[in-house]
């Protein structure tokens, strides 16, 4: 991927000549940034991508918007704490302002749309960008106009008239009570420069040390009770003096209506994904995507019929990169077993069994047997052996004894590149052996009752009804309990 | 030293020079062509059609650059003025072996192919093989309806007239047999086998409750005396009875299924034809010296390459009641296809064939997203019978074959060994 010269030159260059030496990122870190794993959207269909691709075709204005996207983000985690979100809209909304392009939330949002559209970005991100655009500007307007308040709207609040009031002064109390606005608010003398620390990373220091007065040895509040706690507590904070006006309603905003105190995935979080697990674990046998949008889409399906969290989302909500790692080298380790990883030469397991036993001359013999895996064996005995490690991996500290699902292991080997889109399919089906859809039996009897199935059809009328019922009635036995163990196994395989 | 070279290079090239008319004679010898009526694929049907047969030797005879078809055990071509059924069977084969030998030049590449002599083609054999005199005497064995490639061998040093003969197919003569009186009826029709799936279940389902039945009459022995509680009984008992005699009376009934009477006119089978060169082509390492499913397998797979049928060894009237193959069954996996008696079964080839759908689907969604296609399936089996040999078994050898084969063939490893493993699972190995 090439980029602009000037934009290199203007920007990106130029902000990080004092951070180059202490640099933690390369801008091949950046690059990961691009969509080489979301095959569909959530918020646009493949008609949608095109229509915007076709009305935005221009290729110089699309590259510079990428370049500037990409130095927006070198320039944020270069400079800026990953926890201080709403600095990489900032910084990207005064990159565009530098080039002349655009100005504006709806500029972003369309901005955003173009590179989700040529895949610079995935889905995440262009969620983020154009939701904290929302936020950014939405801050930049009560940054700009005056609030004040008075003595004598303090005083009405605490000497209250209607029951409604009382209540609320009631709360006030216990909660401030409880909790310390004086410490809690030391850095909110003045709003905070963004570059040390963020007013959206003290909002998440306050709300990460709230007391509930209720359950005051609670560990952890529900959002909504955070919320309620919040509202108290920076009113008192008005109140005492510890920030001003503007803080308050700023805060305020952060509280009730931002997208950051509404989504469950951290810009920091993901990015840490991305720069630390995404496309490490790349294989030689690499598959070049032509055209993403005709790839296999099951890492972007969506979990329910109800909800737009797709495979990809739920593992970076549900894993960290170090998890995700672990994740892929289950999956890496049975490849390499089953002999199916294209950086690996998988000799044939055997198992060897030691027997001794007095001879009628009293004399000690030793007999050894030996069993050669067959490559059904050996794939199958590779599978058996991955669902241990997943059960191992459940048991770990860092796992937390959560439940690992295979599809969250398929998810996580592909996004650490080491199954490719067309892996997929056929990864999916390793855990068939312990997750089987059919017995053996049914695969063989459905032969059968299909087969008796088209036959009836040919009865005529009423016994074919007759007959339907009786095939029905047997199958069902036959499916039902009386199977023999014989009828269950694999002959081919000692590994079932 | 300089002058001696180029000395050296111009009587080499005067010895090439003078040795050229010779070359050129033996080019001219196979420059003739012969009309024939042979049996091909019109379709879906096989017909009569006619063909034309190129590079004859210009006698008269159906001698070849690649082939020579002899009667018997006789070591001389067949001549275009002999018996019409001779000529027509001789043209039959000779066009089908050279349309199977192009396949395996254009489709494959084998050089082994490439490199092989002339072969001889025997029809209307009745001779058994012997591998120290090259026929056995009629009074020994006799063959009929059966076609068969045999190994090149000599006779011993004891032996006062020496011998030695290469690579042939042998293609003996059609003869109609009473199917009844030769074959016992041992339940393999499908009625039977449907029944014994069904049996067991209900029969143990059955027996089950009447023992429930047993144990209500001991809690309660006025249940005796009950017509609805002896009903049910009888009515199980009457299930039991029907089973059983069902399933004894259909395994008598093989006769229902089979033709009548059997024969099969090998040397006009184009399938047939294709197998046997099939053989040849894989005996650089699949000797073929007795029948092992693997390598019939295989043969039948190339066999069913080169038309591509539905079918293989179709019935043509008047030339084959053989049983044929179906190379997409869904047979899955026993131990019992290993014994050689099965050789003749169409697991294998369904194993194969499997396989080519299999990878077919793999390549056309490859292509279909504009990258090369994963393997060329053909080239993948053939590449696979370097790793084989006469006594290959599916379970082990052929699987391994297949995946050994895969890391050269197959663009991408991972892709082309999890197809494989899922072919392997679909047909129950």
């Amino acid at each position: 991927m090439k980029f602009k010269r000037s934009i290199l030159t203007s920007l990106f260059l130029s902000f990080s000549v004092s951070s180059v030496l202490a640099s933690n990122y390369s801008y091949e870190d950046i690059l990961l940034l691009r969509n080489d794993k979301e095959v569909k959207s959530v918020y646009f269909d493949f008609e949608d991508m095109k229509e915007i691709r076709t009305s935005y075709a221009d290729t110089d204005f699309n590259d510079e918007l990428r370049d500037i996207f990409y130095s927006s983000v070198y320039q944020f985690v270069e400079t800026s704490k990953l926890r201080c979100e709403l600095n990489l809209p900032s910084i990207f909304i005064s990159n565009l302002e530098s080039q002349k392009i655009g100005n504006g939330p709806k500029d972003i949002k369309l901005f955003a749309k173009i590179l989700r559209a040529n895949h610079h970005i995935d889905d995440f991100m262009y969620e983020f960008l154009v939701e904290t655009s929302k936020d950014f500007y939405a801050l930049k307007e009560i940054d700009a106009k005056k609030y004040m308040i008075t003595d004598k709207e303090i005083k009405k609040f605490f000497r209250p008239r209607d029951a409604a009031s009382k209540a609320e002064l009631r709360n006030y109390n216990k909660i401030r009570s409880v909790n310390d606005p004086s410490s809690l608010y030391s850095n909110f003398k003045s709003w905070p420069a963004e570059k040390d620390f963020c007013a959206y990373q003290e909002y998440n220091f306050i709300k990460s040390e709230l007391v509930d007065p209720k359950k005051p040895k609670a560990n952890r509040l529900s959002s909504k009770k955070k919320r309620e706690l919040l509202h108290y507590l920076n009113l008192a904070a008005l109140f005492e003096k510890r920030i001003d006006t503007k803080t308050f309603k700023k805060l305020d905003y952060l509280n009730n209506k931002s997208f950051l105190n509404r989504r469950y995935l951290r810009l920091e979080d993901y990015l840490n994904v991305v720069f630390k697990a995404k496309n490490k674990m790349k294989t030689s046998d690499v598959v070049d995507v032509i055209d993403i949008e005709k790839e296999n889409s099951f890492t972007t399906e969506k979990l329910g019929r109800f909800t737009s969290i797709t495979r990809r989302k739920d593992l970076y909500e549900k894993y960290n990169e170090t998890q995700i790692i672990m994740l892929a080298q289950v999956l890496r380790d049975a490849s390499i077993r089953m002999g199916v990883d294209p950086d690996f030469e998988t000799g044939v397991p055997y198992i060897t069994q030691e027997f001794s036993f007095i001879d009628p001359n009293g004399e000690r013999k030793n007999l050894v047997e030996k069993y050669e895996f067959t490559p059904l064996d050996q794939y199958n005995f590779a599978r058996r052996r991955m669902r241990k490690d997943i059960l191992d991996l459940e048991a770990m500290d860092i796992f937390n004894g959560q439940p690992i699902y295979y599809d969250e292991v398929i998810t996580a080997a592909f996004e650490t590149g080491y199954l490719t889109f067309e892996d997929i399919e056929y990864a999916l089906r390793y855990d068939n052996l312990w997750n089987p859809t059919q017995t053996k039996f049914e695969v063989v009897s459905g032969y059968v009752f299909s087969f008796l199935g088209y036959a009836s059809f040919f009865v005529p009328p009423p016994h074919n009804v007759t007959t339907s019922l009786v095939l029905a009635i047997a199958q069902n036995i036959v499916n039902s309990k009386i199977i023999k163990g014989e009828e269950n196994d694999n002959p081919a395989s000692i590994i079932n | 030293m300089i002058t001696q070279h180029r000395l050296l290079t111009s009587f080499l090239f005067l010895g090439i020079l003078a040795m050229s008319p010779l070359s050129f004679a033996s080019g001219d010898e196979y420059n003739c062509k012969k009309d024939v009526k042979v049996i091909d694929l019109v379709g879906d049907e096989y017909k009569f059609v006619d063909r034309e047969i190129k590079n004859l030797k210009c006698n008269n005879t159906f001698e070849g650059r690649d082939f020579k078809i002899v009667v018997g055990t006789s070591e001389d071509a067949v001549r275009y003025d002999e018996d019409p059924k001779l000529v027509e069977r001789a043209g039959n084969v000779y066009y089908h072996l050279t349309k199977a030998k192009n396949f395996w030049l254009t489709n494959i590449s084998s050089a082994y192919v490439s490199n092989l002599e002339k072969l001889t083609i025997r029809i209307e054999i009745t001779n058994a093989y012997s591998r120290t005199r090259h026929f056995k005497n009629k009074n020994l064995e006799e063959n009929y309806n059966n076609a068969w490639s045999t190994p090149a061998g000599q006779s011993p040093r004891f032996v006062k007239e020496k011998k030695v003969w290469g690579k042939e197919i042998w293609f003996s003569p059609k003869k109609v047999i009473e199917s009844s009186k030769e074959i016992k009826s041992t339940g393999t029709n499908p009625i039977h086998q449907s029944l014994e799936l069904v049996k067991g279940p209900v029969w143990e389902y059955n027996k089950n409750g009447l023992i429930y039945n047993g144990l209500s009459v001991i809690a309660d022995n006025d249940l005796l005396e009950s017509s609805t509680f002896l009903e049910g009984v009888a009515r199980r008992l009457g299930t039991m009875a029907i089973i059983y005699t069902a399933s004894e009376i259909t395994k008598h009934m093989d006769s229902f299924f089979m033709n009548k009477y059997y024969y099969i006119d090998t040397a006009m089978i184009p399938e047939i034809i294709y197998h046997e060169f099939a053989h040849v082509a894989l005996s650089d390492t699949m000797t073929p010296l007795h029948s092992v499913p693997v390598i019939e397998g295989l043969a039948d797979y190339f066999a069913a390459r080169i038309n591509n049928p539905e079918t293989l060894y179709d019935h043509i009237e008047g030339l084959s009641l053989n049983r044929t193959k179906d190379p997409t069954n869904k047979k899955l996996y026993h131990p019992y296809y290993e014994l050689s008696f099965n050789s003749h079964s169409d697991y294998v080839l369904g194993l194969l064939w499997k396989g080519k759908e299999n990878f077919e689907k793999a390549n056309a969604k490859r292509v279909g997203k504009g990258r090369d296609i994963l393997a060329d399936y053909d080239k993948l089996v053939y590449q696979a019978h370097f790793h084989l040999d006469e006594e290959s078994d599916i379970i082990r050898d052929l699987t391994s074959a297949l995946l050994g084969a895969c890391n050269r063939v197959c663009s991408r490893k991972r892709y082309g060994h999890d197809i494989l493993y899922r072919t392997f699972e679909q047909k129950g190995i």
